[in-house]
């Protein structure tokens, strides 16, 4: 080994400092694995490990959740009461104010105020098949999505905050913040509203079981997620000033929300008014109207009213621009039979946009009415079976002929700890149709595995 | 290779974060964890029934030591399940609650020693005995035992542990409350019962 003599320090050879970094990198692996060991056998089994208002209460995921995400009538009225658990309602009692919700709060701690991990890995396989094109398959093991979190409230106050930083979105490193606002809550347990600014991941309505874009499935039902020809999307997380009344009957047997949100700006997911370019020239308004009804059962109405600006045929000699409206108006409902057993769900949703041909630029409309059915059977706490089909008729103005998206799942899904902290899902779903403009047939059919990890 | 290795950082400096998470978010957790198996074939059979019920309901949103590790009256516990009753997304028919009432009132009085009070074993009478030992319920109450001028239902939520013991140790100057003869043990174990007393 070749030594200089005047510094006294060791030089390598190429071949020696790549083997430097091999060791390096694999000692980095082993410390990676042992964390994730770590992580995976100790934190679990001996800890509620989970995230930050289950750790503020000493809670399990239960306690707002049916299976995480899914939200269940303390978990909707939670978020209502600016993020306080809520107060129980004995007609006998006094109704607590909203400021004795916040006195009632633990100390403020980084751990009962930020989530660290909430992560999905996932196997995902799948055979597409494209009109015109060979069938392909592919098949991916992968970090599904790993988000952060930070929420809670400015102690001794009715202000509250939530954030969500998402690092990776659908398997790809993406860093966005799609939770991003602050929010005051006034009134008490009974009877209160909130008002929040920031941007907000709308979930569609902030509402019933149905309504929520989260299910026990790993895809939302088309409604929500589908991209039509005027490439607007339901779920979203705009800029957005939300105001909101909840009000609830003794031992929460009816809950009755409303809320009305304004965006502002020309892309519905307000993308631009965080840019220098944006002319804010166009008001999208939301609203939505959601009763519970107990045991866990709800209906919502939703509906969405907004502008915004189409490039259609971008970067080509004839790009045309319209200024064109989109219109939602939809109904969703969930029923509870026997006991937290079985979850019957289901959705409506109608669209009526303006739409001009990509051809012509002749001025026509985009019609849509999708609707989904769901039945999700709770075995044991944490622990169901859940089935979807969905459809979606859509038709466009210079179409030949209305077409039909469809699209069925079916999983199951099991919470791994008591806690439901962590939770592992098998599903098998398939989607085919044909697009409304172009004619296309597309099926794809996916086998997908996955475990999701909330600490 | 600067983002692989970028990336490797942070994937461990956030995965070590985590860590340090869980392993702060365990302890308040841990308090009476080996109170979540308890040996109830001593106990009358609707006590049991009533264990079942409890492990079954209240298992579904808490650790069963965290209603465990509270003392309470009978009176007490019917008012606290009762709460629980009327909280949304509770599934406690009134049955229930009267089971679940009845169980926890008996395991609060026929609990063996070494799960009555956290310093049982070292002779120190748990937090709840200390409150009469002490004569604390001469001017207070707690789930309407005692003197009512001065109830401290709720205690937990209103005051931290440093300003009950500031409290004690030394009372507002010309406040009732008089000075303790209380050793630092007994007052410690006492603190450690009245900050479970949450508001309703």
């Amino acid at each position: 080994m070749p030594v200089d003599a005047a510094a006294g320090v060791r030089q390598m050879t190429f071949g020696q400092k790549k083997d430097q970094v091999m060791r390096f990198r694999r000692h980095l692996g082993i410390a990676f694995g042992a964390v994730v060991w770590l992580l995976l056998t100790a934190a679990p089994r001996n800890a509620f490990a989970v995230p930050q208002y289950a750790r503020r209460y000493h809670l399990k995921c239960y306690a707002c959740h049916t299976i995480p995400p899914v939200l269940n009538e303390q978990g909707y009225m939670f978020q209502r009461l600016g993020h306080h658990l809520p107060a129980s309602l004995d007609p006998n009692s006094e109704i607590e104010r909203i400021i004795d919700l916040v006195r009632k709060e633990p100390e403020w701690r980084l751990t009962n105020n930020a989530s660290m991990a909430v992560s999905d890995f996932n196997f995902s396989a799948q055979r597409s098949t494209v009109q015109g094109q060979a069938p392909s398959s592919t098949s991916a093991i992968q970090v599904g999505s790993w988000n952060a979190y930070f929420g809670g409230w400015i102690p001794n106050t009715q202000f509250f905050y939530y954030s969500e930083f998402d690092i990776v979105t659908n398997g790809q490193t993406n860093p966005n913040m799609p939770n991003a606002h602050i929010g005051y809550v006034g009134g008490n347990a009974k009877s209160s509203w909130y008002a929040t600014v920031g941007r907000e991941h709308l979930q569609v309505t902030d509402g019933t079981r149905a309504a929520e874009v989260y299910s026990l499935l790993p895809s939302a039902p088309l409604i929500f997620e589908n991209q039509g020809p005027t490439n607007f999307v339901l779920d979203q997380s705009p800029v957005a000033a939300e105001a909101g009344y909840t009000w609830a009957s003794s031992r929460y047997r009816d809950i009755f929300g409303v809320n009305v949100k304004v965006t502002n700006g020309d892309h519905a997911d307000g993308s631009e008014i965080l840019t220098s370019d944006s002319s804010k020239n166009s008001k999208d308004v939301w609203a939505d109207a959601d009763w519970w009804y107990a045991p866990e059962s709800g209906i919502s109405f939703v509906t969405y009213q907004g502008q915004k600006n189409q490039i259609q045929n971008s970067g080509l000699a004839n790009q045309f621009t319209y200024y064109g409206r989109i219109r939602r108006e939809g109904a969703f409902a969930n029923y509870m039979i026997g006991r937290d057993k079985v979850d019957v769900l289901a959705g409506y949703l109608h669209g009526n946009d303006d739409w001009e041909d990509p051809v012509t630029g002749a001025p026509g409309s985009y019609l849509s009415n999708g609707y989904f059915a769901e039945i999700n059977y709770y075995i044991l706490r944490g622990f169901a079976l859940a089935g979807r089909y969905d459809r979606l008729r859509q038709d466009v103005t210079s179409g030949i002929h209305p077409t039909n998206l469809e699209q069925w799942q079916t999983g199951v899904e099991k919470a791994l700890t008591p806690e439901g902290n962590i939770v592992g899902r098998l599903a098998v779903g398939n989607f085919h149709g044909i697009d409304p403009v172009a004619f296309t047939y597309s099926a794809n059919r996916t086998y997908e595995a996955d475990i999701q990890f909330n600490f | 290779m600067k983002q692989h290795w970028f990336l490797s950082s942070l994937a461990l400096a956030a995965l070590a974060v985590v860590s340090v998470f869980a392993a702060q978010a365990a302890p308040p957790w841990h308090h009476g964890a080996a109170k979540s198996t308890l040996n109830v074939s001593t106990y009358p059979p609707n006590i049991q029934h009533g264990f079942r019920v409890f492990a079954g309901k209240c298992s579904e949103c808490h650790a069963l030591s965290l209603s465990l590790n509270v003392s309470r009256s009978e009176a007490g516990w019917t008012q606290e399940v009762r709460r629980m009753q009327d909280m949304a997304s509770s599934h406690i028919d009134d049955r229930e609650a009267g089971e679940i009432a009845k169980f926890l009132a008996y395991y609060d009085t026929h609990q063996p020693d070494e799960q009555n009070g956290a310093d049982s074993a070292a002779g120190v009478p748990s937090g709840r005995d200390l409150f009469d030992k002490l004569s604390c319920s001469a001017c207070h109450s707690i789930a309407g035992a005692g003197n009512t001028s001065f109830p401290l239902d709720g205690i937990g939520s209103r005051r931290t542990a440093s300003e009950l013991k500031k409290q004690i140790l030394s009372p507002v100057a010309g406040s009732a409350m008089p000075a303790t003869t209380a050793s630092q043990t007994e007052i410690d174990s006492l603190i450690s019962y009245l900050v479970t007393l949450k508001s309703r």
